[in-house]
């Protein structure tokens, strides 16, 4: 395996010439005729955050693409598809659209998860496409020059003279086509090109990419029930696991390092993983009930002030209000009390003073508060 | 034992009767079209016809299904083609697709209750079923598609 690493902002181009995924891989050895075209050669990637993410991105058509006899390409998924369509419908129909495939003799593989292999597979972030629109484009350019390299080559025209056009390598000077199911195996054969020496589409000539209207891949599979879903796998061995929270009442003898002190309405408990403890003093801790009550009033639940709109304010305006007070009181008073209940430290006397900085604020915006 | 039929096949259960049927279809039966969302019968992702009516199949214990009939989501339509999966595709109505079992199901149920719903019968019929995409509209768009056979 070789790999080119052609500067930051292009990606890792791996030929992996042991990996036999186009169809009929035959020895090569014959004169490859590489194309050239400076000035619509494929630009240096601007910069996406791919670059930054462990294992970057991978774009070799050898390992994205193959093409059978018969024509059907297969075009591997390498992310995992989180229900966008993003992973398996939109970054196989980029590469389907620089490929000059034609999108009904398209099937789509799932590949393992393998990072090393396939480059980032952390599907999060709204990014797939951000991050892979790149890569995709220059696998199917790359390997639609590869198809032409080899029509060219097979014909005995310069590469200049052919194109890729829907599934087809047209000799327009002659008339000659040949299918790509004709040249898959040489093609196959080819090293892949140099990014600089693959055409990208003019986008005008995208012939998926921001059209619309191309179903999900797993429509089918959906509308009938057979679209497989992270809970639909059964392994060999397989173990369940559901998270179990103690029992109030439940002494345990130690807590978690991240454990963290927290004072709420006076009382200092020990908080870890959503659960609130009483230190017994003797190296035990005892699970007590969670002391922080959402949505009784605006101290966390634990001290209920009551805010009565004296002038007649509305509701909206009222709750407009207190949240501003909350957010005028915080800033007075460093305490936010939210933020106590998610387990910071803190003590009695600065609730106290986030209360009475609030209480302020309200009395001041014509509420009485209790 | 419980004898029952699951699309079109009968079936005999010997097992705990109180599981709920969804089980027995997902791990028994590994018909896995029919989803667990909730599990305590609010959602409507495992929705399944039981004697030609919706029903949840979290809700559904074993010990009720003696001499019942079941179809699921892989039972609608022996290809798939049943008119509400046709307007389903045709509208392309799902986006992740994990509630859609469920909606197919309850709409099929409700065409077949009314073949002529009005647009308040299949906003009652199917407020039940959440979907998370939200592709509400598309869904009551694909339920009237699929009622005037479209």
């Amino acid at each position: 395996m070789t790999i080119h690493t052609r500067n930051t902002r292009v990606p890792v181009i791996s030929n992996v010439s042991r990996r036999r995924l186009l169809k009929g891989l035959a020895a090569s050895g014959g004169l490859v005729i590489a194309a050239q075209w400076p000035a619509l050669a494929a630009p240096p990637f601007y910069p996406t955050g791919a670059e930054a993410m462990p294992n970057k991105t991978v774009s070799d058509p050898k390992l994205f693409v193959s093409i059978a006899p018969d024509g059907i390409v297969t075009i591997v998924a390498a992310r995992a598809e989180m229900g966008t369509g993003a992973a398996r419908t939109t970054l196989p129909l980029i590469v389907a659209d620089e490929l000059e495939a034609d999108w009904s003799r398209v099937r789509i593989k799932q590949s393992p998860g393998d990072e090393k292999t396939y480059g980032n597979q952390d599907t999060d972030g709204s990014r797939s496409v951000r991050h892979f629109i790149q890569p995709m484009r220059l696998c199917g350019a790359s390997a639609r020059t590869m198809l032409e390299q080899a029509a060219a080559k097979r014909w005995g025209v310069q590469v200049g003279e052919v194109e890729a056009k829907n599934h087809e390598i047209v000799h327009a000077a002659s008339g000659r086509k040949l299918g790509y199911g004709d040249v898959a195996a040489d093609a196959a054969a080819l090293p892949v090109p140099p990014a600089d020496q693959v055409r990208l589409k003019n986008p005008a000539a995208f012939r998926y990419i921001g059209k619309g209207n191309v179903p999900l891949v797993d429509l089918r599979d959906i509308t009938t029930g057979h679209a497989v879903y992270g809970q639909d796998v059964w392994l060999e061995g397989m173990k369940y696991a559901v998270v179990a929270r103690p029992p109030v009442g439940i002494v345990v003898s130690g807590l978690p390092a991240f454990a963290t002190v927290v004072a709420i309405g006076g009382v200092s408990y020990l908080y870890a993983n959503g659960v609130y403890y009483r230190d017994r003093g003797d190296a035990s801790y005892e699970v007590v009930p969670s002391p922080v009550v959402v949505g009784t009033g605006n101290d966390g639940g634990v001290n209920r002030t009551f805010v009565y709109p004296k002038l007649g304010q509305s509701a909206e305006k009222q709750a407009s209000d207190e949240y501003e007070c909350h957010r005028w009181a915080v800033n007075q008073t460093g305490f936010d009390p939210s933020a106590a209940a998610a387990g910071q430290g803190t003590g009695p006397a600065q609730r106290s003073d986030y209360a009475r900085a609030q209480n302020a604020c309200l009395e001041g915006r014509g509420y009485t508060v209790r | 034992m419980v004898n029952l039929s699951v699309n079109g096949q009968q079936r005999s259960f010997d097992g705990d009767p109180s599981m709920p049927l969804m089980w027995y279809l997902r791990d028994e039966l590994g018909l896995t079209g029919t989803k667990f969302g909730c599990g305590v019968a609010l959602c409507g992702a495992c929705t399944v016809h039981l004697n030609g009516e919706a029903v949840r199949a979290c809700g559904v214990p074993m010990s009720d299904l003696g001499g019942k009939t079941v179809v699921t989501i892989e039972g609608l339509d022996p290809k798939g083609e049943h008119p509400v999966q046709v307007a389903w595709r045709n509208l392309g109505v799902p986006q992740c697709g994990y509630c859609q079992a469920g909606q197919i199901m309850q709409a099929a149920a409700l065409l077949k209750a009314k073949p002529a719903p009005s647009d308040k019968d299949i906003d009652d019929a199917m407020a039940g079923n959440l979907c998370r995409c939200g592709c509400y509209q598309r869904i009551s768009e694909a339920v009237r598609a699929a009622a005037k056979g479209a």
